[in-house]
């Protein structure tokens, strides 16, 4: 009975979010402050709405009720109460009817944020974004009922699919709708902006934080996804350039081109027009996204969601882009630029090349991915393209970016001069040559050795911005380096900050040379008590342990460590347990676990592929990856920086109060 | 589908509708909307100016710019910085007013002299050299580099004399 409910309420959030668009945008045209306020009301009745939707697929998942389709297809008696909880996106309407979740909240603290601000794009950005809920709305009614019914009540569920009972896989897809469905709200601004054709940089001030704290999450997502496959998926790697990969990876891209770039409109009123393409492009790849995950259009490993949404996506995606292209050609007019890049030797010529080097691998990156799709159309020959190519076309200009994150801070708005060129770039210079050359002497490979330099120069970079900037600092008030440095941080959050997340990025671009450069292999059957040795290590097999879950078999491997030193001798470094999970209701679906030794410095990466025997011997393939753990700490460092960045600055707040009270006063 | 569940869903609908409707529904008069938004974009472009000027200021300090192209660059910002303040002055004096009066007030409760005691909203501090505003905690005068002392830093209490270039330097708000 309650479900019958959930699936009305449902309709009726389709419905009022349907009617919110229209008094939004309605409002908005004739200034109507009943219909703008109606719009507000409708924001925040649909999020009720579908909150209520939501806690009732859940109370179905956590109550066990079979006779609920999703609950069946998803779950089982026998399933940790975590993995119901988390069940719910774990399919196919549980996603859309989280996506549509989060987008309603997200929607309901916009609209709470600026009740008072923003007046003329107010009603378009909740017009934008109810829009966006209406499509998800619109399947879930149409096309992924969540509350559908088996027609019977089963005594059990099929259960969780494995690869999903897994922590990271938890959060993973969370992490990743908070950045995806966050990238809606400047999208929305944007739209706002062209619609009301209110196009000077007010838009871009007010989704700063939108768009920052999203990217955060977005990256966040694709770091625990690259955790995940390093774990789970047992190839010693983090990413294969997978379709469902790149499909999170797209929107990063071109977000992060968006990020920096809107810095240059507030400080030179420049780029707008890129501005303004790059956020309707990334809202446009978080939709073809979420459709290349849901409709299966693509075959990958990730392909577990098929279903007949395709079509709605195809013809969403069509209404959005044709909007856009309509609404940039009438307005181009109101997008010129107010100024000009004075110089190449100027923070604003770098931005630009930035946007381009990201602009460039997002497009071969889409290339790629949807090119056998496109061969399979036209040609009925799929022709796959894996990772030699999208790291031949790649690999050159994420070095070049990296280059540019190091060249770009140690130039000066407008221009530099020689003089000044001289003095910032020498010691990131030199210090990159010193590294690079250890490389390619030690490492005896080019491209390493190239990885690294870059790697380098942007690190010094960033050494040498903090250095002067503490230095500047203590000279003018003489406070101590703690205090300088915190109030670096708070005053010059948005510069500090972000040079902290990138650190984050060196950190994981080092990771990725030591792991595709440096990494040695075998694949070994041994007998329990054999010793095998790779990369100064030495493993023993002692034998196998089985323990019974409630709906799986454990079975692990003992594998003892020690280092494997020159004149012989043997040094204990612990052990990892390698381990297969056999699940009772999916026994031709077994996960893996992989044992794992993680150093700074290179990790021991065991995989048990089977075993005979009752496991006199074992096979294992077996891993030593230099460097990867940099990649997860790269992961936190962004975060800190990230979080460094939105910090709010005590000048701006008190503009802001000044503003507002203005304003008020004003009118 | 029960009578049961249809009576609790309608309810809720009708409970969601009406709130939705709600203001279509209000007889009070609408509220008049201005279409003017140009303050609102002034004051964020000052702002903005206001910005870019601290953050030459810092560049200059890190040794990205020349003495030249800071003296220039930061001229034709200051310039810049003026115009936006006159428009807004032209608009909606109280809210200069106002900004100055924000301004002094934070000022003011900051610790700012030697013996500890407030100073009064009106004063401002001045480097002896270069007589550009400067907070009390500065030891040396971020403008010229000259060193400050509290015997021979100058405050300035005329508000007169406080022109806009001045109010236009936030560094003796800083710490």
């Amino acid at each position: 009975m309650i479900f019958d409910v959930g699936y009305l309420i449902l309709i009726t959030a389709m419905l009022l979010a349907a009617f919110g668009v229209i008094a939004g945008f309605w409002g908005g045209k004739r200034q109507n402050t009943r219909l703008i306020e109606s719009s507000y009301h409708a924001v925040y009745a649909v999020c009720a709405l579908v909150a209520l939707a939501a806690i009732i697929l859940w109370y179905g998942l956590l109550g066990n009720h079979f006779e609920l389709l999703y609950v069946w297809n998803h779950s089982e008696r026998a399933l940790e109460t975590f993995y119901k909880f988390t069940a719910l996106w774990g399919g196919q309407a549980g996603s859309l009817l989280f996506w549509v979740l989060i987008l309603s909240v997200f929607a309901t603290i916009v609209a709470a944020q600026n009740r008072i601000g923003h007046r003329a794009l107010m009603p378009y950005v909740n017009a934008t974004m109810l829009g966006s809920g209406l499509f998800f709305l619109v399947l879930l009614v149409f096309a992924e009922n969540p509350f559908a019914r088996v027609g019977f009540i089963p005594a059990d569920g099929q259960g969780l699919n494995p690869l999903l009972q897994n922590y990271w896989m938890v959060i993973h897809p969370v992490m990743l709708y908070l950045g995806y469905v966050g990238l809606a709200v400047p999208f929305a601004f944007a739209m706002a902006a062209l619609i009301s054709r209110k196009l000077d940089n007010d838009w871009v001030r007010s989704v700063r934080r939108w768009t920052l704290i999203p990217w955060m999450f977005l990256s966040v997502g694709i770091i625990m996804g690259s955790q995940w496959a390093y774990m789970e998926l047992g190839w010693g790697g983090y990413w294969a350039w997978d379709p469902v990969e790149n499909a999170s990876f797209l929107p990063w891209l071109t977000g992060t081109a968006f990020l920096h770039s809107i810095i240059i409109q507030e400080q030179r009123g420049i780029l707008k027009v890129w501005n303004i393409v790059l956020i309707f492009v990334t809202y446009f790849l978080v939709i073809l996204g979420t459709f290349t995950t849901r409709s299966g259009i693509i075959e990958s490993v990730h392909a577990f969601a098929r279903s007949e949404v395709g079509i709605f996506f195809l013809i969403f995606l069509s209404l959005v882009l044709f909007s856009f292209l309509w609404l940039l050609y009438t307005r181009m007019p109101l997008l010129r630029n107010e100024q000009q890049i004075d110089s190449l030797r100027s923070r604003e010529a770098a931005f630009l090349a930035n946007n381009w080097l990201f602009t460039g691998i997002a497009f071969a990156t889409l290339w790629g991915t949807f090119f056998p799709m496109f061969s399979e159309i036209l040609t009925g020959n799929k022709i796959s393209v894996a990772a030699p190519f999208f790291n031949m076309v790649n690999g050159p200009l994420f070095l070049l970016l990296v280059m540019l994150m190091g060249i770009g801070p140690l130039l000066g708005w407008r221009d530099t001069s020689r003089a000044a060129l001289r003095r910032q770039f020498t010691w990131p210079t030199l210090f990159a040559l010193l590294i690079g050359g250890i490389a390619l002497i030690w490492g005896r490979n080019v491209f390493a050795a190239l990885g690294l330099l870059v790697s380098a120069f942007a690190l010094g970079t960033i050494v040498q911005e903090y250095v002067r900037g503490l230095r500047a600092r203590r000279a003018t008030t003489g406070e101590g380096y703690f205090s300088a440095m915190g109030n670096l941080w708070q005053r010059n959050g948005r510069r500090y900050g972000g040079y902290l997340v990138h650190l984050g990025i060196v950190c994981i671009g080092v990771a990725i040379v030591g792991n595709e450069f440096y990494q040695q292999t075998t694949y070994v059957t041994v007998a329990r008590g054999e010793v095998v040795e790779i990369g100064g290590f030495a493993l023993e097999y002692t034998g196998l342990e089985t323990v019974t879950q409630p709906n799986r078999d454990e079975v692990s491997a003992n594998i003892n460590i020690y280092s494997a030193g020159a004149d012989g001798t043997r040094r204990s470094l612990g052990s990892v347990t390698p381990t297969r999970n056999i699940y009772f209701k999916t026994p031709d679906m077994p996960t893996s676990e992989v044992g794992l030794r993680m150093t700074p410095v290179q990790d021991v990466y065991v995989l048990m592929n089977g075993w005979q025997d009752g496991g006199a011997t074992a096979t294992f393939t077996i891993y030593i990856n230099p460097l990867t753990m940099w990649l997860w700490l790269g992961g936190i460092i962004l975060v800190l920086g990230t979080v460094i960045c939105t910090l709010p600055n005590p000048a701006q707040r008190r503009a802001v109060i000044v503003e507002r009270v203005a304003y008020a006063a004003g009118d | 589908m029960t009578g049961l569940t249809f009576a609790i869903a309608l309810a809720l609908s009708l409970l969601a509708i009406g709130y939705v409707l709600r203001p279509l529904l209000d007889s009070r008069p609408m509220p008049i909307v201005p279409d003017d938004d140009r303050l609102t974009e002034l004051l964020a472009r000052k702002d903005s100016v206001m910005t870019a000027i601290k953050d030459l200021e810092f560049d200059y300090r890190l040794g990205k710019l020349t003495e030249a192209d800071y003296q220039r660059y930061d001229q034709r910002l200051r310039r810049q910085a003026i115009a936006y303040m006159k428009q807004i002055e032209a608009i909606a004096p109280e809210s200069t007013e106002m900004d100055a009066t924000l301004e002094a007030e934070v000022a003011r409760r900051r610790k700012t002299n030697a013996a500890g005691a407030p100073r009064p909203p009106e004063t401002i501090l001045l480097c002896p050299d270069c007589h550009q505003p400067i907070d009390a905690t500065h030891k040396f005068c971020p403008h010229c580099g000259a060193s400050v002392t509290p015997d021979n830093r100058i405050p300035s209490t005329d508000n007169a004399t406080q022109t806009l270039e001045n109010r236009l330097n936030p560094s003796h708000l800083s710490k």
